[in-house]
């Protein structure tokens, strides 16, 4: 009981301190969702098989993960500038040409999410000097921008595949 | 020693990722943000997180470090064949061993020697009677981190009334505790490291290696002889003259003689004189380093040197080394 006040009294204090925190999370409008999969080998009502997806509780080294955002706009205006950004997990592998999204224009990052760009223009520089184009290995975050608003009520998604190392 | 210290808590770290792949335990997590305006204003929320543990992974390889077939003759006891086990799983796993001795296609069984199984404790990959530690099923079964290894030897006692050129085979199984059925990709749930569930590897979580033996009449003769140098240009064995020993290490028969170490007393009322050991006529170093030879550190007070496996009918080996007379 006694450890129970001390933790939620540094809590209390922090939510008292950052009113426009909280006034922000208030007044945003659109939730995102996101969920891991993994796909498995079943059999459908006519016998023929089938990839089903469940959801990746867990996995061993080697695994393809499938990552799913889902975005809702739950409030009552359109809202514009939408951008996802998901770093790759630590420990897994960006699958080529995975990403998607309907309407986005997606892109990466090989600097932790500082700069971003199309894959056949992401570079790295070499111990030699000389640069190489950049392997999805060296991918640290995907970048999904929204070509149009979205509006109320709207909602979509974007996924991305990988495999643990 | 310091920094070897912080180097090595990197390496124990359990996010690290091994040959074998990412750690058995480690939770992968993924979240994701979007960022978005509304009007003037912006925003930017974050995804609750999904969490993915990695599973254990059972396997492992298994190789018999003898060269060759080990030579022993026919009646011979406690002769050991050396296997090294790697954990090539992704997580901590104990491996049940077991001496398959009596197998076909072959001349003769080797017998299990006391346990038959032995286990390296001190690290050195040779048999050290006293010091390897008896093997015994579910009591002390090697429990390895992922990408360690342990080296293992199985001790058997030779049959009587064999021929020369008879072989026998032993195969060591090895199968993960908590699983190894055989069968890559068989779930074991909750079996793995702290009650994750573990998995069968593509090794199934176990292996087999064979090893063997074979009878052979190898011989070592050793031929030791002596010349005396003394100071007036002699041959008087006076104080201060200098013996230059020379040992002729012959081996013949069929098969090859497996470490092969010869150790010469310095005679009393002499001194060594440094450096001065000698191998087919190449230097060794008196200290215990890198090549086959030292003074007074294996043996106090002696001359070593460790000819290995020396193959029957190969040209003799010539070890010399001088003293003088106190």
């Amino acid at each position: 009981m006694q450890r129970l006040t001390i933790i939620l009294l540094p809590l209390l204090i922090l939510a008292l301190a950052s009113p426009a925190l909280a006034l922000a999370q208030d007044k945003g409008t659109i939730e995102l969702k996101s969920i891991a999969e993994v796909e498995i080998e079943d059999f459908n009502s006519e016998g023929q098989k089938v990839l089903k997806r469940v959801p990746a509780a867990k996995v061993v080294p080697g695994s393809e993960v499938i990552y799913t955002n889902m975005y809702t706009n739950v409030g009552s205006e359109a809202a514009a500038k939408v951008v996802i950004t998901n770093p790759i997990p630590k420990h897994m592998q960006y699958l080529p040409a995975s990403a998607q999204g309907a309407d986005m224009a997606i892109t990466f990052s090989i600097d932790g999410g500082q700069t971003y760009d199309a894959p056949d223009r992401l570079t790295v520089v070499q111990a030699d000097g000389t640069r190489r184009q950049a392997t999805p290995s060296d991918y640290t975050h995907i970048r999904w921008a929204r070509r149009k608003a979205l509006d109320a009520g709207q909602n979509g998604q974007v996924s991305f595949r990988a495999r643990l190392e | 020693m310091f920094g070897s210290f912080l180097i090595l808590m990197v390496l124990l770290s359990p996010e690290f990722t091994l040959g074998a792949g990412t750690t058995a335990g480690t939770v992968i997590v993924n979240r994701a943000t979007v960022d978005y305006a509304i009007g003037a204003d912006s925003y930017s929320e974050t995804s609750s997180s999904t969490a993915t543990i990695v599973s254990e992974v059972l396997d492992a390889s298994l190789d018999w470090q003898d060269a060759s077939p080990v030579s022993v003759s026919a009646g011979a006891t406690g002769q050991p064949l050396t296997f090294r086990l790697t954990n090539t799983g992704n997580g901590e796993e104990a491996f049940r061993l077991i001496n398959q001795n009596l197998l076909g296609g072959d001349d003769f069984d080797p017998a299990p020697s006391g346990p038959g199984i032995y286990l390296d404790v001190n690290g050195n990959d040779t048999y050290d009677p006293g010091t390897d530690a008896p093997y015994s099923p579910g009591v002390n079964d090697p429990e390895l981190a992922a990408d360690a290894s342990q080296t293992i030897f199985i001790l058997s006692d030779i049959p009587t009334g064999l021929t020369v050129g008879a072989s026998g085979d032993i195969r060591l199984d090895v199968v993960a505790v908590s699983g190894g059925s055989g069968t890559p990709g068989l779930l074991h749930a909750n079996a793995g490291d702290g009650g994750i569930d573990a998995v069968d590897g593509s090794s199934g979580g176990r292996t087999d290696t064979l090893g063997t033996y074979v009878v052979s009449d190898v011989s070592v003769d050793l031929f030791k002889s002596a010349v005396v140098t003394d100071p007036g240009a002699g041959s008087q064995p006076v104080t201060g003259a200098t013996i230059t020993y020379t040992i002729l290490v012959t081996v013949s028969g069929s098969g090859s003689a497996q470490n092969l170490v010869i150790t010469d007393p310095i005679p009393t009322n002499t001194t060594y004189s440094p450096t001065t050991l000698r191998l087919d006529a190449i230097g060794l170093t008196d200290i215990a380093d890198g090549d086959a030879g030292d003074v007074s550190v294996t043996t106090p007070g002696a001359v070593t040197v460790n000819l290995g496996s020396v193959a029957a009918g190969s040209p003799a080996r010539a070890i010399e080394f001088k003293v003088i007379i106190d």
